[in-house]
């Protein structure tokens, strides 16, 4: 189909990257499983965040992730309907707790990285589950950070009294974007925690 | 700022390049702070630079806004710009779970050729 001879600059790449790494398409093979071989694929940590069993559903915090970040996709609704019928008390009271709502999640994600390096030996170098489970987690982490500071900017300016019934996509853009971060959590949820 | 009718066209704005420059800094650094043994300062330096990137960014949109020099034609852009903005980021995402659902089925070597 198409050419795939290594060109000098590739085999010069591969030799300072990773030496012995063997370049195909689709590019499926890790850097470590050039050196683990298959084993990299099983390379995991000890124990995981997946669901551990019903009599400990409580002590589950990406559960407890779950419902707080579903719960401020609730409160922002809320906001954005008390700001359509003019209430800005109301609107900027829900915004407020969906702002602590995002700073909660933020705070239980901290907690849950302090835990996984610490007690369950789940770090950047345990393997590709490893890898995929802070590059999916760290990512969407990221977002929520970036969707926390964009209600902040929303609150405050609710605050101040910049947004009427009819103008406020400043506020309703922040909206879109939470419940965008949300619905991304629940997939996240679904495939790294309850299916990993 | 001009206006051409009822279009509107926004001053020439330096701030997507410090951004871009911003998000670089940011993503070096972050690569290079989990690296065994790296340091977050890099990571710290592209942090501010976006901190005051989006002071700025944010200041100068509100002033529009407040003055009620944004036009229909102007929000209209926005709101398509929201649009495909969060469309680029599921579509982003969607890439992350796809590389999950390969490590979770039983074989990496899926040929396509």
């Amino acid at each position: 189909m198409f050419d795939d001879t290594a060109t000098d600059a590739a085999i010069a790449n591969a030799t300072h990257l990773w030496n012995g790494y063997d370049a195909t398409w689709p590019p499926l093979v890790t850097p470590d499983q050039t050196v683990n071989g298959d084993v990299a694929k099983f390379i995991g940590p000890q124990e995981a965040m997946s669901f551990p069993g019903w009599s400990q559903i409580f002590g589950w915090l990406p559960l407890w992730n779950t419902i707080v970040l579903i719960s401020s996709s609730g409160t922002v609704h809320v906001a954005h309907h008390a700001l359509k019928e003019g209430n800005r008390k109301k609107f900027v009271q829900w915004l407020g707790l969906t702002v602590a709502l995002g700073v909660i999640f933020l705070f239980l994600q901290a907690e849950e990285y302090v835990h996984a390096y610490q007690e369950l030996g789940l770090t950047l170098e345990s393997g590709i589950y490893g890898t995929t489970f802070f590059l999916l987690t760290g990512f969407h982490g990221a977002h929520v950070t970036l969707g926390t500071i964009m209600l902040l900017i929303a609150f405050l300016r609710g605050l101040k009294g910049h947004f009427n019934e009819a103008d406020h996509f400043g506020f309703e853009a922040a909206a879109w974007y939470w419940h965008f971060v949300d619905v991304i959590w629940i997939g996240l949820f679904i495939i790294v925690y309850v299916l990993g | 700022m001009s206006t051409e009718g009822s279009y509107y066209v926004p001053e020439q704005s330096k701030l997507p390049l410090a951004a871009a420059l911003g998000m670089g800094v940011m993503a070096f650094g972050a690569g290079s702070w989990v690296i065994e043994g790296g340091t977050s300062t890099v990571f710290l330096i592209g942090t501010l630079i976006m901190a005051m990137v989006m002071y700025k960014w944010w200041s100068i949109v509100i002033q529009e806004n407040t003055q009620g020099i944004v036009s229909d034609q102007l929000k209209h852009s926005y709101v398509l710009g929201m649009y495909w903005f969060i469309f680029s980021e599921l579509m982003f995402f969607c890439l992350l779970f796809w590389i999950v659902i390969l490590r979770q089925s039983t074989s990496w070597s899926l040929d396509w050729r």
